[in-house]
């Protein structure tokens, strides 16, 4: 018992250890000291990562004056803005959205044929594949190797089709393909149990049914929510959630996150279909302002008043952020508002 | 414009007219009134971001309903904030708002005066109205929380991101203002829009006669940075108005 104990707490010391050699804590440097009553106005401020305070361009609010902190030193009053010659400048203050979006080209003109009789073929490096009635989705990676399709019979039955061979058929009606950074991973939405009416289909132009679609899946929800499955890149299903947990941005790959793919229900942070973490009821998690770390085990959460890791140390929130990703390594660069008046930039790697 | 100028003597006189009163209109209230009513100038002045508003009025037809739903008239209530639609079709690429969030979160008003979403509404102007509204009388029954505290706000912002929300502080606005000139008798619908658009934009907490005199003010931009000449906050919401009914 006793050495079963001493077993689990070394097991437990040499995890932590290695833990905080992952996740060290973060380097501060102070940048600037306002002065009393002194606010910024970031909008006009170029605020950077160089660590000097000489590389700020700050233009502050205080008494009904502007002020400009350039090259170190603090110029002014203006009374006006036109008084002052504003910087440009070049980066955004917090990224909007921490979520991947791949970029999609059109590839059903390059790879797909219509066939004398109406229906299509999909031509991938040499092979045919089909006839299908319709590919809805077509998905492409980016060294051209691999595709991933979404087609449809005459019923509107929906399947799920690779060059690697897959072919399976899919319950419900076809929601969302969302590729993974690489594209070489990927997530297939399907919603269950959508009323289609066959005949009234074969009428319409794209368009229409499309929007058709969209009406029929707007029902459902109207009527008391549905089901969504998601489907990974060999056609296992991850889980059914509730659709309205689904949001364009949720699921959905991390810019950092590599091909994990992770979402959040409520509070709860999910990494490839696995509770990660259940944050704190005063938090406001959403995959938007969530970084994963490429391993999909660490994470930052940039929240309205902190800056949360997954170590549990928590920082200053930012007023301007960078997320600089070399390798496997994430860092998270940042500017907070200490105390109303102390500018200090942090580092950190997730 | 120039080539129909020259292309006959006989058009010669009514095409310097007609270019003399266009040069006029941008500062002329009774020009601009006459193209109100063809309910078309302001469309051309801002075109694609007009027609971007549009869109978007016409994609969430929901806003429309759930107002009518709750016994406020709808072409009344968007024309309002149509304008601030415009703006933000203009502005949406180069907002920032994530560092203004945080600071406003961590220190309150100092940090307030900036514009969230579509209807362009400042964290002030939601804190005003949530300390003055009355659920008694409106569909919208929630209890702020009105403290000055980093909890409010976060409340307060995640509101304000919400069109929905929006949507709740558009109805809230229009209750404050039918309770606070209740005593009112407008002459016309039109009277009363373009007090109320001018409340909006301006400040309802100004005075009655302080409103009143901004009304003829041209203050609105669709830019980040004031530019020289503005347009009248007023006019383009009866503009919409005007074009909105006649499409009803």
């Amino acid at each position: 018992m006793s050495r079963k104990f001493l077993f689990n707490y070394l097991l437990l010391f040499t995890l932590s250890v290695f833990n905080s050699v992952a996740q060290e804590d973060a380097t501060k440097k102070a940048l600037l000291t306002l002065q009393e009553g002194e606010s910024i106005v970031t909008n006009e401020s170029c605020l950077n990562f160089s660590g000097h305070n000489e590389q700020l361009y700050l233009v502050t609010w205080q008494d009904k004056q502007f002020y400009v902190y350039e090259n170190g030193t603090r110029k002014g009053p203006y009374k006006k803005p036109d008084d002052i010659k504003f910087r440009e400048c070049e980066n955004d203050q917090i990224p909007e959205c921490a979520v991947f979006n791949y970029p999609e080209e059109n590839y059903i003109e390059s790879f797909v044929e219509l066939t004398d009789d109406g229906t299509y073929i999909i031509k991938f490096r040499g092979e045919k594949y089909g006839p299908y009635n319709y590919v809805y989705h077509l998905h492409v990676s980016p060294d051209k190797a691999l595709f991933a399709a979404i087609v449809a019979n005459a019923e509107m039955k929906f399947s799920l089709i690779t060059s690697n061979g897959l072919e399976q058929n899919l319950t419900g009606t076809f929601e969302r393909f969302i590729s993974s950074p690489s594209g070489k991973q990927f997530l297939v939405l399907i919603k269950e149990g959508i009323d289609i009416d066959i005949s009234a289909l074969s009428n319409m132009s794209e368009a229409d049914m499309i929007k058709y679609m969209q009406e029929q899946a707007q029902k459902q929800q109207d009527a008391g929510g549905s089901v969504t499955q998601i489907i990974g890149t060999e056609g296992n299903l991850y889980g059914k959630y509730v659709s309205s947990v689904i949001s364009s941005n949720n699921p959905a790959y991390c810019q950092t996150g590599s091909d994990n793919w992770y979402m959040v229900i409520g509070n709860t942070l999910f990494v490839n279909g696995n509770m990660l973490k259940q944050f704190d009821r005063n938090t406001n998690p959403s995959t938007c302002n969530i970084w994963l770390s490429t391993d999909g085990k660490r994470f930052a959460l940039i929240d309205y008043n902190q800056i949360l890791f997954s170590d549990g140390k928590s920082y200053p929130p930012p007023i301007k952020l960078e997320v600089e990703q070399s390798g496997t390594k994430t860092i998270l660069k940042w500017i907070s508002l200490e105390n109303e008046t102390e500018l200090v930039s942090y580092s950190k790697e997730l | 414009m120039k080539q129909s100028l020259l292309a006959t003597r006989k058009n010669y006189n009514i095409g310097l007219i007609v270019f003399f009163i266009s040069i006029l209109l941008p500062f002329e209230s009774f020009g601009q009134k006459d193209q109100i009513k063809e309910g078309a100038y302001y469309q051309k002045i801002f075109q694609g971001r007009y027609d971007d508003a549009l869109q978007f009025l016409d994609d969430n037809s929901w806003i429309s309903d759930s107002l009518e739903k709750n016994g406020i008239d709808p072409n009344f209530a968007i024309a309002i904030i149509f304008p601030e639609l415009i703006r933000y079709s203009s502005i949406k690429d180069k907002m920032e708002l994530g560092g203004l969030l945080t600071l406003y979160v961590q220190y309150g008003e100092k940090y307030a005066d900036f514009s969230v979403g579509r209807f362009q509404m400042k964290p002030t102007f939601a804190e005003l109205l949530e300390k003055d509204f009355n659920s008694k009388h409106s569909y919208i029954k929630i209890k702020f929380n009105n403290s000055n505290t980093i909890e409010a706000r976060i409340e307060r912002i995640k509101r304000l991101s919400d069109i929905k929300w929006q949507v709740n502080y558009l109805a809230m606005f229009l209750n404050i203002m039918d309770t606070r000139y209740s005593e009112i008798r407008w002459e016309s619908q039109e009277e009363k829009l373009r007090f109320y658009a001018t409340a909006y934009n301006s400040g309802y907490k100004l005075s009655k006669e302080k409103i009143k005199q901004h009304i003829c003010y041209n203050m609105f931009y669709t830019g980040l940075v004031k530019p020289d000449s503005c347009y009248n906050y007023a006019d383009i919401v009866l503009d919409y108005f005007y074009k909105s009914k006649a499409s009803k």
